[in-house]
């Protein structure tokens, strides 16, 4: 049987980053950007997955009340996206890009932590691990994949 | 049913994004409703809704062929990727799912970044649907392989020891897995149309905008949630 998680997996997330920081570095090659737009862009980034990493953990992997009103938030958030609606007129562009970030992340977090076995934190359990710990090896990609799409909007946008 | 202490660690755990997204999305956008004008007379009802009647159906009709064309092509992209992980050892796998993740976030946003892809004003509508494929099938593909990584593999073996054609596979098997995924894709179809016809959804002084709003909230909820339901095969 093939094994789902090996170690050499973890450095998946580095080379993510590398493809992501050479893409990043041809696109800014062939239309400069300015040191400013690239911080920006980190900045709202970083956010973006600091506050919807673990949200999409909690909707995916744990059960508990008001979970149906959370996720209907999250829809009605999506829906209503700064950027989707031209609502921002109000908003700074860092609280523009985290409105359209956070969604973004959220999601594909989400789809990634919900495709993980059931049973996966009842193992850790029995092994004497947290499931924090079980949880950020196999999410690592996909956080790497969200935050660098959140990334590559931002810069596209600010430019 | 969770305990006391499950709740609160899991509240803790939504809280941050909960206000983010309640601060920065859902408020503006229920201020930019409250802030709009009343709805117009009865004169201006009927101009209204014939307009709103020809933005509905054209969505529907950019909507639909796009759809046709995507799915199959991003269901057959998903499945020759599916294929070819499982033909991979474990880590030349997990490199290969990486690349595939950043090159269709690269390729999603420079189509949509730039001037790559937009068409000429005066082109008819099949090459605006036809673009629309363009522009978005790495995203769809992505959200397939997506839906087909946890249970295609497994699931297609079977149906071939049972001895099933590849198109039955495809179509009994592939097919129900990415349900969820192409309810989504297709809320996300409606809503990009939706925007791009009848932009911006919101703003102050625009009350059918406002409705146009609701709208887009009751497909997304809709999409969203049939995309939550687990699939069966």
């Amino acid at each position: 049987m093939r094994p789902t998680h090996t170690a050499s997996s973890a450095r998946a997330p580095i080379l993510i980053l590398l493809i992501a920081a050479g893409l990043v570095a041809a696109a800014a090659y062939l239309h400069p950007v300015s040191v400013g737009v690239i911080a920006a862009a980190a900045a709202a980034t970083a956010a973006s997955v600091a506050f919807a990493v673990p949200l999409a953990v909690a909707l995916a992997r744990l059960t508990f009340e008001g979970r149906a009103m959370i996720f209907a938030l999250l829809v009605i958030a999506s829906a209503t996206s700064p950027v989707l609606l031209d609502h921002a007129a109000a908003t700074s562009a860092l609280g523009r890009h985290i409105g359209l970030g956070v969604p973004i992340a959220t999601w594909v977090v989400y789809l990634a932590a919900r495709a993980l076995p059931a049973n996966l934190e009842a193992a850790a359990a029995l092994d004497g691990r947290s499931a924090l710990r079980i949880w950020a090896p196999l999410l690592a990609p996909s956080v790497m994949g969200a935050a660098a799409l959140v990334f590559l909007y931002c810069v596209f946008d600010l430019r | 049913m969770s305990s006391r202490p499950d709740n609160l660690r899991a509240w803790a755990l939504c809280a941050p994004a909960v206000f983010a997204l309640l601060g920065l999305n859902v408020v503006p956008a229920v201020r930019a409703l409250i802030e709009a004008p009343p709805r117009p007379l009865m004169a201006e009802l009927s101009s209204w809704a014939i307009a709103s009647f020809a933005v509905m159906a054209q969505t529907l009709l950019f909507c639909v062929p796009t759809l046709l064309f995507e799915i199959p092509i991003a269901l057959l992209l998903a499945v020759a990727l599916l294929q070819r992980r499982a033909a991979l050892p474990a880590e030349r796998s997990d490199r290969l799912t990486a690349i595939a993740a950043v090159l269709a976030a690269f390729a999603w946003r420079l189509v949509f970044g730039g001037a790559i892809g937009s068409a000429p004003s005066d082109a008819p509508d099949w090459t605006m649907a036809a673009l629309e494929v363009w522009r978005t099938l790495p995203l769809a593909t992505l959200l397939l392989f997506a839906a087909l990584r946890r249970r295609g593999t497994p699931l297609a073996e079977v149906a071939t020891l049972d001895g099933a054609a590849s198109a039955q596979t495809l179509r009994r098997v592939h097919l129900p897995l990415c349900r969820s995924a192409i309810a989504a894709l297709t809320a996300l179809h409606v809503v990009d149309y939706l925007r791009a016809l009848h932009a911006p959804l919101i703003s102050p002084g625009s009350a059918d905008r406002a409705i146009w709003t609701v709208l887009v909230m009751v497909v997304a909820i809709l999409g969203f949630r049939v995309a939550d339901r687990p699939a069966s095969v």
